[in-house]
């Protein structure tokens, strides 16, 4: 029989050659029951969601000139949560791009981003989550939940969008400054500090209200003062700078369950402008109305489209590419000092919400990640660090603890006692 | 439950010290398990093994190279010192590659041949790296790899781009005879003509998905 089989997409690329120990490109949505996790009904459910999302079956591979997907040959299993968060996935050989444990009341989801982005995992998690949900309690069924609002063929689904929506228009991307890069010690093998934290989404999003301000908005102004008010005084003469990622979804018409995501870098110098909060969420609302438009999206999307389609850049061979794209990855990384990812609300059908407690995500990086994702009024923010320093994770749920609001903190410990 | 008045945070679990300010907390009640298992760093679970067998064969050679200079120097013990430095490089490569037999197989006889090839250079070229050692090589790769798929059950894809390398390898001994360079040439005759045969073989069993994996492995 035939396999499939099929190209990364033009953001996955880039991935396989710079996915090491340091940088998993791992991340990982987990969801909180309210009930301990029954793993017979999760590994049926989970069975029953890789069949809705054909591409979670597909393991990578090497060909001569590029990686590529093809469709695997492995069972759906589960297993209790046994790594560190964000551990490997891909060590080289076909093996499966995701992984889903469970720990306690809690569901995670492991996904390499080579597969999908942050938008294509949650789907396939909500799915999962909701077929686990109807196997788990039978009466649900009975009284007839909704269907899941997820509104897409297995063709949509496993469309490259990068590419349906790459017009060959070359644009050049002006390479920005670059940024303030955190440093210090780190935790043994490479471990991922995770530290959640929740808080009431409405409360947070009234504070931000009064300062004319999205939570996105609030969040990314108050990463960039902690950041800034933690960082060595010589280390002033360069900007501290916030990358965040888009959902192309909401700008081009797709709903693939692969990548399909931009970034845009919002940086502040804090010599030039004052390290005010009103300040900085000013500038911060500025530059994401200047750098959220079609236009320039879709420059960065052709940008990008027009590398991976230079006939040169196309005819070289694997084993050297690898090293290039390595040493362009490093460079081009050098412009932002963090990440800031807000995955937005969550929806699921009402039924099952008292089954529900909260999602989190978090991502695998070298550098400083925080991802935000809400269901009903608990907002989860995931702070990732490969550092065992704290400082800027204090100083920023700090921040939110003296806007009057309750925060809970979930900690690992990178480093074992 | 755990309670730091610095931060003013709950904490999950029984911490001892804020995540994070690493201050003192206090018990508040709820659930007390821990929001992450602990996972203990394993370092190098088959460290002592290895270390051992580096520190004996290292330890030889050195000794072999001091006994040989207290005699005189003679230069044997350059080549007990040469074939530790080989053991370590086909044992590095089946390690490195242990969750892919046959990416394995397929670096070792080339590492093999190299290798075969340089000790014949270094000891005089009597040619029979290349009399004897390349055919016999490349013809045992291509049986091991055929046994390997039929027990291991493996599907087409996993192997077809390794057993098509291998058959590569299999034709170099045609272009040593045509160079004039064998001195014993049945061997290498037999080696090209297994190695043809094993092609068309898989041209008539598997044509189709050789063309596939063709076009996968090489798409530009």
């Amino acid at each position: 029989m035939a396999k499939n089989w099929s190209r990364l997409d033009n953001a996955a690329k880039i991935f396989p050659p710079t996915s090491g120990k340091a940088d998993t490109r791992v991340f990982r949505f987990s969801c909180t029951l309210t009930e301990p996790v029954d793993p017979e009904p999760l590994a049926r459910a989970l069975s029953d969601a890789m069949v809705d999302f054909p591409s979670f079956r597909y393991v990578l591979k090497r060909g001569l000139f590029w990686y590529y997907l093809e469709e695997g040959d492995f069972p759906a299993t589960v297993c209790e949560e046994d790594a560190p968060p964000c551990a490997a996935l891909y060590h080289g050989f076909a093996a499966p791009l995701f992984a889903v444990t469970y720990y306690g009341a809690r569901v995670n989801l492991e996904v390499y981003h080579a597969l999908t982005d942050a938008t294509g995992a949650l789907q396939f998690l909500r799915t999962l989550i909701y077929r686990y949900l109807l196997l788990r309690h039978p009466e649900l069924a009975r009284d007839g939940v909704p269907a899941l609002d997820y509104d897409a063929s297995r063709g949509q689904r496993m469309d490259d969008s990068f590419d349906r929506y790459y017009s060959g228009k070359r644009r050049r991307m002006a390479p920005g400054p670059v940024a303030y890069q955190l440093r210090g010690l780190r935790p043994p093998q490479w471990r991922q500090q995770v530290i959640v934290g929740t808080a009431s989404a409405s409360g947070l999003l009234q504070r931000a209200r009064a300062m004319g301000a999205t939570i996105t908005e609030l969040l990314a102004a108050i990463l960039l003062l902690c950041i800034d008010a933690e960082r060595p005084l010589r280390a002033r003469r360069r900007p501290v700078v916030v990358t965040i990622p888009v959902n192309l979804r909401k700008y081009f018409d797709s709903a693939s369950a692969r990548n399909f995501f931009s970034v845009v870098n919002i940086g502040y110098d804090f010599r030039a402008h004052p390290a005010t909060l009103e300040a900085v969420v000013a500038s911060v609302r500025e530059s994401l109305r200047r750098a959220l438009t079609p236009e320039a999206l879709e420059n960065r999307l052709n940008a990008l489209g027009a590398l991976e389609r230079n006939p040169f850049m196309r005819a070289v061979p694997l084993f050297l590419k690898d090293p290039v794209m390595r040493l362009s990855c490093d460079i081009a990384e050098r412009d932002f000092t963090a990440s800031l990812s807000n995955v937005g609300r969550i929806t699921m059908p009402e039924a099952l919400m008292p089954f529900l407690e909260r999602f989190d995500v978090y991502c695998a990086t070298r550098k400083m990640q925080l991802c935000v994702c809400t269901l009903g009024d608990t907002l989860s923010m995931g702070f990732t660090t490969s550092l065992i320093s704290t400082d800027v994770q204090r100083r920023f749920f700090r921040a939110l603890t003296a806007m009057d609001l309750d925060v809970t903190i979930y900690a690992n410990h990178p480093e074992s006692r | 439950m755990r309670y730091c008045d610095k931060c003013g945070v709950t904490i999950a679990g029984e911490e001892a010290r804020c995540p994070l300010c690493q201050s003192m907390t206090l018990p508040r009640g709820g659930d007390s398990r821990p929001p992450f298992p602990d996972v203990p760093t394993l370092y190098a679970r088959h460290g002592l093994f290895f270390r051992i067998l580096l520190l004996c064969t290292v330890g030889g050679a050195i000794a072999c190279l001091g006994v040989d200079w207290a005699l005189g120097f003679h230069g044997w013990s350059l080549f007990v010192a040469g074939g530790v430095a080989c053991l370590w490089l086909l044992l590095y490569i089946s390690i490195a590659r242990r969750r892919n037999v046959l990416k394995a197989l397929t670096q070792q006889v080339v590492v093999v041949c190299a290798l075969g090839v340089l000790w014949d250079l270094c000891t005089g070229w009597r040619a029979w790296s290349i009399d004897y050692l390349l055919p016999a090589a490349f013809m045992s790769v291509m049986l091991a790899m055929f046994i390997l798929t039929l027990v291991l059950r493996m599907p087409s894809e996993a192997f077809l781009i390794y057993l098509l390398l291998d058959m590569l390898f299999g034709l170099l001994p045609a272009a040593l005879l045509a160079a004039g360079l064998c001195r014993n040439a049945y061997p290498s005759i037999a080696c090209v003509c297994v190695s043809v045969i094993a092609f068309v073989a898989l041209l008539v069993f598997k044509g189709g998905a050789v063309a596939q994996e063709l076009k996968r492995r090489l798409h530009l």
